[in-house]
């Protein structure tokens, strides 16, 4: 089971009473980019049943939910790239061959 | 029943390791039943032992079980020598993520998953990682996140990018930290430049980052729990990008491979023929199965030893030397030799739970056979180690030890002594027989050429 705190899932700036128009732009930048993220984990979070006997820390599963999607579809790019790649040099060799 | 449980074999509840006799058990569990078939029936396990990725093993009776109620018990192909982490120089440690992540893709193709990616779980025949948890395997469920992703890159690419985007010496912390290097560590002593590479950003900086968000201990009461799916494309995704990261991560000894290759000895061509000759005949005498090249440099004289048939795991302190006996090995596909990054002042000790998980070197031993040549004036005088606890050490190391006695007039020990008082006046070749009779018998005593070094072929006392 990975079990994951949603309630500790708040932006640093909101926690800490901090302003984010009052913060430097680095501030700014994280905490939004900490939004967005959480934004997107909620999004794809739903019950998937698991087993293992080493922890897999909540933290680690939730990062992995998040790029996961990401990475998938980098994945499925390159493969079409490459299909793509594969498909016009056997067209260049039977022009040429 | 009978067996002796290995004190490393407790974590998982779906089997564990045992000895009966010499020989090697594993005791598979009721629990773990049926991702055992399955991992025969999908055709994983012929995949991966085709490919030599997982060691063989053949089911024997249940009545060599070591406590009652298992399910299997099934006896793995031999390994010679078991080798620990961080043992392991750059090259061997990239070669085991490979294999792990590899084995990962395979799993997934026949509708499994790794479900733990410790480095302790691969270990090395000869050059060539093999992994040899059997029962590592369980059928994938569909959206379930790798519960293994952490432990992969604390084991795996946190010690690597650190060993090459920081230091080669890093290794080192793998010694203190068993399960892995703690990504929040790696992530503060890696350059601040590799939170451009997206490999680093991804599944070291933010990774740690997002453990510690999750940490419960900082998150207060847990209100309401979730659970993560990640889909199938997106774990292919994920290990391939792990593969591609771990791929891309190189280490180079002094820049340029080779480079001093066999050139650090002091001997001159003639010396050097004479000294292979005299340890060709002492191995041909002793014709050990099992050798300790303590010092092994780039392994010049274990495979003279590898030669006359004995199995050599070639030890040195000096991870370029050691990263260089592993890549010209490797290339030449040799399994008998199994080169080792060990500081021979400080040996592995025992490690893990009440000093019982991973063996210290001595408790790999005895060898048949240990070679120790131009390694005394390194102790001795480098270490300041007294020849009597040399001898004892060596004593419990081998049967037989075939050692270079090198006087204090050489020139490598004159380098050592350059730049230091020289409080060693009992470094003289009388002093060293007279402190190694007391655990050996000297068989032979050849000098080599005029070199004024002289080879001994000693065998220890009856205890």
């Amino acid at each position: 089971m990975f079990l994951i705190n949603r309630a500790s899932w708040v932006p640093n700036a909101r926690k800490k009473g901090v302003a984010i128009r009052g913060g430097n732009a680095s501030m700014y930048v994280m905490t939004t980019v900490r939004f967005v993220l959480a934004v997107c984990v909620a999004g794809v979070l739903t019950p998937a049943p698991a087993l293992a006997y080493i922890d897999p820390v909540a933290g680690s599963i939730m990062l992995q939910v998040l790029i996961a999607g990401i990475l998938g579809s980098l994945l499925a790019f390159k493969r079409v790239g490459f299909a793509v790649k594969n498909a016009l040099f056997q067209i260049w060799r039977r022009l040429t061959g | 029943m009978t067996g002796a449980r290995i004190g490393s074999s407790f974590r998982d509840p779906s089997g564990f390791l045992f000895t009966s006799g010499d020989t090697l058990y594993r005791q598979v569990q009721p629990v773990y039943a049926s991702h055992y078939e399955y991992l025969r029936t999908s055709g994983l396990y012929d995949a991966l032992v085709a490919e030599s990725l997982l060691v063989p093993h053949a089911e024997v009776g249940l009545d060599l079980a070591a406590q009652p109620g298992a399910f299997r018990v099934i006896r793995p192909e031999y390994i010679p020598v078991v080798s620990l982490p961080y043992e392991w120089c750059f090259g061997q440690l990239r070669a085991a993520a490979l294999v792990t992540l590899r084995i990962q893709q395979l799993a997934m193709q026949h509708g499994m998953v790794l479900k733990d990616a410790s480095s302790f779980n691969v270990q090395f025949r000869g050059t060539s990682p093999v992994f040899v948890d059997t029962l590592s395997f369980e059928r994938l469920t569909d959206g379930e996140p790798w519960v293994a992703y952490r432990q992969f890159c604390q084991h795996f690419l946190a010690p690597l990018a650190l060993q090459a985007l920081v230091d080669i010496r890093l290794r080192s912390v793998g010694r203190s930290y068993l399960d892995g290097v703690p990504l929040d560590l790696a992530s503060r002593l890696l350059p601040r430049g590799s939170w451009l590479r997206p490999w680093a950003l991804m599944h070291i900086h933010l990774h740690a980052r997002s453990i510690a968000r999750f940490a419960q201990t900082s998150g207060g009461t847990p209100t309401k729990f979730v659970q993560g799916r990640v889909s199938r494309s997106g774990l292919e995704g994920l290990i391939a990008h792990l593969l591609d990261a771990v791929a891309g991560l190189n280490w180079s000894p002094g820049g340029t491979e080779w480079a001093e290759y066999e050139t650090t000895h002091g001997y001159d061509t003639v010396a050097q023929t004479a000294k292979r000759e005299i340890v060709e005949q002492f191995l041909k005498q002793t014709r050990p199965a099992f050798v300790f090249d303590l010092g092994a440099n780039t392994g010049e004289y274990s495979r003279l030893a590898r030669s006359a048939g004995a199995q050599v795991v070639a030890i040195d302190g000096d991870p370029s030397a050691v990263e260089r006996a592993y890549q010209r090995l490797r290339a030449e596909k040799e399994t008998g030799i199994m080169p080792l990054w060990i500081d021979l002042t400080n040996p592995s000790p025992a490690q893990g739970w009440a000093h019982r998980e991973w063996p210290s070197l001595e408790a790999r031993g005895p060898a048949d056979a240990v070679l120790a040549l131009a390694l005394v004036h390194h102790l001795a005088i480098g270490n300041n180690v007294p020849f009597t606890t040399l001898a004892s050490y060596l004593s419990r190391l081998a049967r037989q030890v075939i050692i270079e006695w090198v006087p204090k007039d050489d020139v490598q020990v004159r380098r050592l002594l350059a730049s230091r008082k020289d409080v060693f006046t009992g470094y003289h070749e009388d002093g060293f027989v007279a402190a190694m009779r007391t655990f050996f018998r000297i068989d032979e005593r050849v000098a080599v050429g005029s070199t004024g070094r002289v080879m001994y072929l000693m065998s220890a006392l009856a205890t």
